[in-house]
């Protein structure tokens, strides 16, 4: 967990987290919350300041969080809770546990400049409506040429799924 | 209100402001404007103008909940009891004047001043009650049924609006659930950071209210935390629950519109179940919290009283001296200087009258000997504007008009001398501890085996008492700390740490109050911005900066000054002898001339 623990104390985040009143302010307006309530914001803030990262790696909800950013607007203490779940997910990710259709995702941008590829049923119902065809994706050349100045390259390696290592296996959460 | 009115004793001026004061402790001398009512005092609010002025505005007492003509009564109780005009609103139809038998309506009445000499001043302005449009999730303002606790207060007053009964203000109809808000805009970084102490008990006792006056009406308080603190408050939150009042912990994120009608959602994480919930109901109580009254900051400069970070007035000293001004003589009662509940402030008014009698039933008063004098011959503001020792006294004691010397008002002076060491050409002087004096002391502190020795200066009220700690609980430090006492950090010079290296100090450690502990305000805060570029300056002479060291250790903290004082010696025992001679003899000629104006004042060792 040294990794996670250095990347959140660069951006001083554990500090301030620990202002937290556990008010709930951020899980009352949480839209994901509001769905699944096994992502609860203010849960994983009072996890970080227990000091418990390795639950919270392992937690696959935390994926769920949409970075919507409505927990810091309404969190009196101003803690960044998404800016933190990123970092968590980062660490996660690099542990090889991000989530199979992310992942898959991801190798989609790189490999065609699409996020998501037009299906066959789509492109037919297109050409019914005499829609021209979809645009092409982002120039992959160009992606890579991003990537590589911003060292995303590298970040998309950690990225492929690979087993676990020894430190996630006491997950309570699995 | 009417009672203190009645009182021989207390002159009450209402509608009055005050302009200037002058003078010092026993010796104030106030202008105050009274501002003109267009009402004679004859007066017997009977009414009859009411029934002819054709004006209505929203009344402010009623919060805009009803409407007031603009010849009125502020409310019910009001003192003095006459009429005044509201001369924003005012037609000038003159049919008050043609009604009025007693011939109180007087539009010629003109603002006056009037200037008295009183010996003690108690700022009691209370508090303004902070206005939730800005929390837009909430939506106060933009939804008809989310209101503040003030408002619901003048919508349950028998002689309010709607003499007494509750009313939702979308349809004037009963509402069937109440959600309360706490901390709407308190304890929140983005406006008020401080808790308002209030506002629990506030709701509370309205939960309480319509819950025996309306038994089957829901009422649902959300909380962050229940703050009951004082006697019978937590009893009372325990007959709150007793009554039926819902209590859910989880602070609301949002208010929206539910559904058709004008019902409302309030969405939040009911953190007692661990999920997030979506309240129904028909009208939200925002209890809102304390902001500072309007006109705190131009009576603050009025009035030399600083404000905290807060904008509420800051007090002498936030524990042991909570009723007192940082000027003599000046007082503070209520919520003047933080939000306070009833009894708090009844407590704090008692205590600022009894303040103020002890000022007032003396001839005349004794003031501490140790202060700052001003030399008209040497003060820099007669050629070219200065005024940086005005700037620098907490307490407002000096005055400096441009193009004169500055004058040190002693009755004022609390003499923490932060002005003698921020003097740009030495015209102030601080008796007791005059520059001279303190010179000779390092001077003899350094007589013998200087290089040895860490010369500590030290505050009067902490860093001292905190040294004494250290002897006091039997800390072993090494002994060869050297204590030289003024009577604030600020007071410190930098020709005090320059002259001490000059007389061939070790080392040299500057302490003084922890930040915002100082005994004079600012005085810790002048010492650290005078202090901090002291070892980049050492550095470049040539003295290693590790030399010098600045701490904040408190009355209690022996044991960190014995901790201190044990690594300084360290430090000294490393550097060793030799090199701080070395250092020392180096920079010699640069100090010699630096400090020319520093006589030797003792005979040099003789054994």
């Amino acid at each position: 967990m040294e990794d996670l623990k250095e990347h959140l104390k660069a951006f001083d985040l554990p500090v301030r987290a620990r202002a937290c009143y556990q008010c709930g302010a951020c899980a009352g307006g949480c839209p994901v919350g509001r769905y699944r309530w096994d992502f609860n914001p203010r849960r994983f803030i009072e996890t970080i300041v227990r000091g418990r990262l390795e639950e919270l790696v392992g937690n696959p909800a935390i994926w769920l969080c949409s970075h919507c950013l409505t927990c810091l607007e309404r969190c009196p203490q101003q803690i960044e809770v998404s800016e933190i779940i990123m970092h968590v997910k980062n660490a996660s990710a690099r542990r090889g546990l991000a989530p199979e259709n992310d992942v898959k995702m991801a190798d989609r941008i790189m490999t065609h400049g699409w996020s998501e590829e037009p299906i066959k049923r789509i492109l037919k119902k297109r050409s019914q409506l005499g829609l021209p065809e979809p645009a092409p994706g982002i120039s992959v050349d160009e992606l890579e040429a991003l990537a590589l100045s911003l060292s995303w390259a590298a970040k998309m390696e950690i990225f492929k799924p690979r087993p676990a290592e020894p430190e996630t296996d006491g997950n309570p959460a699995e | 209100m009417v009672d203190a009115a009645r009182h021989p004793n207390i002159e009450l001026m209402t509608f009055s402001e005050v302009k200037k004061c002058e003078g010092y402790v026993g010796n104030f001398r106030v202008t105050i404007e009274h501002k003109p009512r267009y009402v004679r005092e004859t007066c017997n609010a009977c009414r009859n103008c009411l029934d002819v002025c054709p004006i209505h505005v929203p009344s402010e007492f009623d919060l805009g909940l009803s409407y007031r003509h603009a010849i009125y009564q502020p409310f019910a109780q009001a003192v003095p009891s006459t009429f005044v005009v509201d001369p924003k609103s005012c037609i000038h139809c003159y049919r008050c004047v043609d009604v009025c038998d007693l011939q109180s309506v007087d539009f010629s009445q003109e603002a006056r001043e009037e200037v008295v000499d009183v010996g003690a001043v108690i700022l009691s302005t209370g508090f303004d009650v902070f206005d939730p449009t800005a929390l837009s999730e909430y939506g106060y303002g933009r939804y008809d049924n989310v209101i503040t606790s003030m408002d619901l207060e003048r919508l349950l007053d028998p002689g309010g609006p709607t003499k007494g009964s509750l009313i939702k203000p979308s349809d004037f109809k009963r509402p069937d659930r109440i959600s309360f808000i706490q901390c709407a805009g308190s304890r929140d970084k983005k406006y008020n950071v401080y808790c308002s102490g209030y506002c629990c008990m506030a709701s509370l006792k309205t939960a309480i209210h319509i819950k025996e006056k309306y038994p089957d009406v829901e009422v649902a308080v959300f909380y962050m935390d229940i703050r009951t603190p004082y006697k019978g408050y937590e009893e009372f939150f325990t007959r709150a629950r007793k009554a039926g009042v819902i209590f859910i912990q989880g602070k609301p994120s949002e208010i929206a519109p539910a559904g058709g009608e004008d019902h409302l959602s309030v969405y939040a994480e009911d953190r007692d179940e661990g999920r997030p919930v979506e309240w129904e109901t028909d009208l939200v109580v925002l209890a809102t919290g304390a902001v500072p009254s309007a006109g705190t900051q131009e009576l603050s400069s009025i009035m030399t009283a600083s404000l905290d970070e807060t904008g509420f007035f800051r007090e002498y000293h936030p524990k042991l001296r909570p009723v007192d001004a940082p000027t003599e003589g000046v007082f503070f009662a209520g919520a003047s200087c933080g939000s306070k509940d009833i009894p708090y402030s009844v407590a704090q008014g008692s205590a600022a009258a009894a303040r103020a009698s002890r000022v007032l039933m003396k001839e005349s008063l004794v003031i501490e000997p140790i202060v700052a004098r001003a030399d008209a011959a040497l003060c820099r503001n007669v050629g070219k504007k200065c005024g940086i020792c005005v700037t620098r006294c907490p307490f407002g004691a000096i005055s400096a008009e441009p193009g004169e010397a500055a004058v040190i008002h002693s009755a004022k002076c609390m003499g923490c001398g932060t002005c003698v060491a921020e003097c740009p050409t030495g015209a102030i002087t601080q008796a007791h501890f005059h520059d001279l004096q303190i010179y000779a002391q390092i001077q003899s502190q350094l007589k013998r085996n200087p290089e040895d020795k860490i010369l500590a200066f030290m505050c009067w009220w902490c860093s001292y008492p905190g040294a004494d700690n250290a002897g006091v609980n039997h800390l072993q430090y090494p002994a060869s700390s050297r204590g030289i006492r003024v009577m604030c950090a600020g007071r410190i010079k930098r020709d005090f740490v320059l002259e001490a290296f000059r007389r061939g100090a070790g080392m040299v450690l500057v302490s003084g109050c922890h930040p915002q502990d100082c005994h004079y305000l600012t005085g810790q805060h002048y010492a650290e911005k005078r202090m901090t570029a002291m070892p980049g300056r050492l550095e470049k002479m040539g003295i290693s900066p590790e030399r010098f060291r600045v701490e904040w250790i408190s009355a209690a903290e022996g044991e960190k000054y014995a901790r201190v004082i044990t690594e300084m010696h360290q430090t000294l025992e490393t550097l060793g002898k030799v090199r701080i001679r070395e250092e020392n003899e180096a920079v010699l000629t640069e100090l010699d001339k630096r400090l020319a104006h520093v006589p030797d004042l003792i005979q040099p060792h003789s054994d």
